[in-house]
C-alpha cells in the first residue's frame, strides 16, 4: 500500500512538470526500500494506451512485484520504463506517449522512452494479416457459394475486386511459369502477395506494426519458398534429375569433373543463399521504411515546435510527413512484388524446361515480332 | 590522438551505408538505362524486359539493404 501511495506522489510531481519528451531519470531518485518507487502503477481508468505496449521485462517487473507484495491488488498496467546505462530499469510516471509512438509503434518504441516490443506481438499482427486477407476472399465468393450463376451475373464489389487482383496475378504467373504451372502455383504465389502486402501497409496505420519488419517472420516466409522450390523440384525433375540438376547438369567431361564443385555452390546457393537474401531484402526494406516515417515525423514535429511553438508543433508537423507515406506505400507494394516475383522465379528455375516451352509457345505466339524468334533447340537442362 | 571508438562508428556508419548506397545506384543506374532503352527500342516485348529489370533492380538493391541492416543491427 506505502508503493502506491508513492506511486501517487511521484506521479502528481511528474504531471506538473509537464509532459514534455524527458529521456533523463526521474527527479526523485528511488526511495530507500527497495521496491519502493521501483513499481509504478496506473490506475485501472481511463484505459490507457500503455496497456498495448506491455513487454516480457514488464511481465517479469509485475511478477517480482506481486510476489513481493500478496497483499497488495493486482495492478493494472504498468506505466514507462527506462532502461538506464547500468541496466536498471527506472519507472517513468505520468509521461503519455508522444505522437511518434503512437503512429510508429512498431519501431519507435526502441528509440524513446517506451522500452522494446514484445516478441509475440510480430506473430499476432501476422494473424491478424492472415485473418484480413481470408476475410476478403470469404466476403468475396460469399455470393459464389449462394448461388453461382446470379454472383456472375450481378458480382458484389468486394467480389468484382478480388476477381481484378486474381485475374491480374494469374496473367503474371502465366508469364513466368506458363498457363498450366501458372495456374498450379498461383494460389501459392497470391497468397504470398497478397499477406507481405497486408504487412507491409499494417506498419503505417496506427498503433500497429508492419510483421514483415521482423527478421523471423520474413524468415518464414523464405523457407516456405525454398520448400515449395525443393518439393516442386523433387516431384516434377524426379530423383535422378534433381540430383543432376544440383550437379549442375553435366554432359560432357569437363562438367563431370566440375560437377562436386557445382553441387555444393548449388547446394548453399538454393538452401542458405536464396532464402537469406529474400528474407534479408524484405526485412531491410519494411524496418528501413518504418524507422524512415518515424524518423521523418520526429523531424516534421521538431521543427514545427521549433519555428511555430510547442502549441501548434504537432498541429503542423504531424502532416508534413504525408508525402513519406506515399513513398511508403510504393516500396510496400515493390517489395511484395519483389518477394513472389523471385519466388515465382525460383519455381520457373527447377520446372523441366521442354513443356515450359512448349506452352509459352502455345500461349502467345510473339505477336508483332518481325521474324520468328530461333529458340536453342536443346535447352540446357532436359529430364533424362 | 585518436577519436573515441563511438566518434569513429558514427562516422564510419553513415560512410559505410553512403558507399553502398553509390555502388548501388551506379548499378541501377546502368541497368535502368538499357532497360529504357531496350523498351523504347521493342515496346511489345516491354513487359518482359521490366520483370528483368525488377528482378535486377531486387538484387542489386539487396546489397544496399545488407549495408542498411548491419548499420541497424550493429547502431
Amino acid at each position: 500500500m506505502a508503493d502506491l501511495e508513492l506511486a501517487e506522489t511521484m506521479e502528481t510531481q511528474t504531471a506538473q512538470n509537464g509532459a514534455a519528451l524527458d529521456l533523463s531519470p526521474p527527479e526523485q531518485p528511488p526511495a530507500a526500500p527497495e521496491l519502493a518507487g521501483r513499481y509504478i502503477f496506473h490506475p485501472p481508468e481511463p484505459p490507457h494506451l500503455i496497456a498495448i505496449w506491455y513487454s516480457r521485462e514488464q511481465d517479469a517487473l509485475k511478477a517480482e512485484y506481486m510476489a513481493a507484495n500478496p497483499d497488495a491488488p493486482a495492478p493494472a498496467a504498468v506505466e514507462h520504463w527506462v532502461r538506464h546505462e547500468n541496466g536498471e530499469w527506472v519507472p517513468v510516471p505520468g509521461e503519455k506517449p508522444t505522437i511518434p509512438q503512437v503512429l510508429h509503434a512498431g519501431t519507435m518504441r526502441k528509440e524513446l522512452p517506451l522500452i522494446g516490443y514484445a516478441p509475440w506481438e510480430n506473430h499476432v499482427y501476422f494473424g491478424i494479416a492472415l485473418l484480413f486477407v481470408a476475410g476478403v476472399f470469404v466476403a468475396a465468393t460469399r455470393g459464389l457459394r449462394r448461388d453461382r450463376v446470379m454472383s456472375m451475373r450481378r458480382p458484389t464489389r468486394v467480389q468484382m475486386f478480388v476477381e481484378t487482383v486474381v485475374e491480374g496475378m494469374y496473367e503474371f504467373c502465366k508469364g513466368v511459369l506458363g498457363p498450366e504451372n501458372g495456374r498450379k502455383y498461383l494460389p501459392y504465389i497470391g497468397t504470398l502477395f497478397l499477406v507481405i502486402l497486408t504487412c507491409n501497409i499494417m506498419g503505417m496505420i496506427p498503433l500497429m506494426r508492419a510483421p514483415t519488419a521482423s527478421i523471423v517472420i520474413t524468415g518464414s516466409l523464405a523457407i516456405c519458398t525454398v520448400l515449395v522450390v525443393q518439393i516442386t523440384a523433387w516431384s516434377r525433375l524426379g530423383p535422378v534429375t534433381y540430383v543432376h540438376h544440383l550437379m549442375g547438369s553435366p554432359r560432357d567431361l569437363v562438367g563431370w569433373i566440375l560437377a562436386p564443385l557445382f553441387l555444393v555452390l548449388e547446394l548453399i546457393s538454393d538452401f542458405i543463399a536464396k532464402p537469406l537474401s529474400l528474407a534479408l531484402r524484405l526485412f531491410g526494406n519494411i524496418f528501413g521504411k518504418d524507422i524512415l516515417l518515424g524518423a521523418f515525423l520526429m523531424m516534421g514535429i521538431g521543427l514545427m515546435t521549433t519555428m511555430a511553438g510547442a502549441a501548434v508543433g504537432d498541429i503542423v508537423g504531424v502532416p508534413l510527413t504525408i508525402p513519406f507515406y506515399f513513398l511508403g506505400l510504393l516500396l510496400s507494394i515493390i517489395q511484395a512484388v519483389v518477394f513472389s516475383l523471385l519466388s515465382t522465379i525460383y519455381i520457373a528455375l527447377v520446372l523441366p524446361h521442354d513443356d515450359h516451352h512448349d506452352d509459352e509457345h502455345a500461349a502467345e505466339p510473339h505477336v508483332g515480332a518481325a521474324e520468328p524468334t530461333v529458340r536453342d533447340p536443346v535447352p540446357d537442362r532436359q529430364p533424362l | 590522438m585518436f577519436p573515441n571508438p563511438e566518434t569513429a562508428l558514427a562516422v564510419a556508419y553513415p560512410l559505410c551505408l553512403a558507399v553502398a548506397a553509390l555502388g548501388a545506384a551506379l548499378g541501377i543506374s546502368r541497368g535502368m538505362a538499357a532497360a529504357m532503352e531496350a523498351m523504347a527500342r521493342q515496346p511489345e516485348i516491354a513487359g518482359k524486359i521490366q520483370t528483368a529489370m525488377i528482378i535486377g533492380a531486387a538484387f542489386i538493391e539487396a546489397l544496399a539493404i545488407y549495408a542498411l541492416i548491419s548499420v541497424f543491427l550493429i547502431a
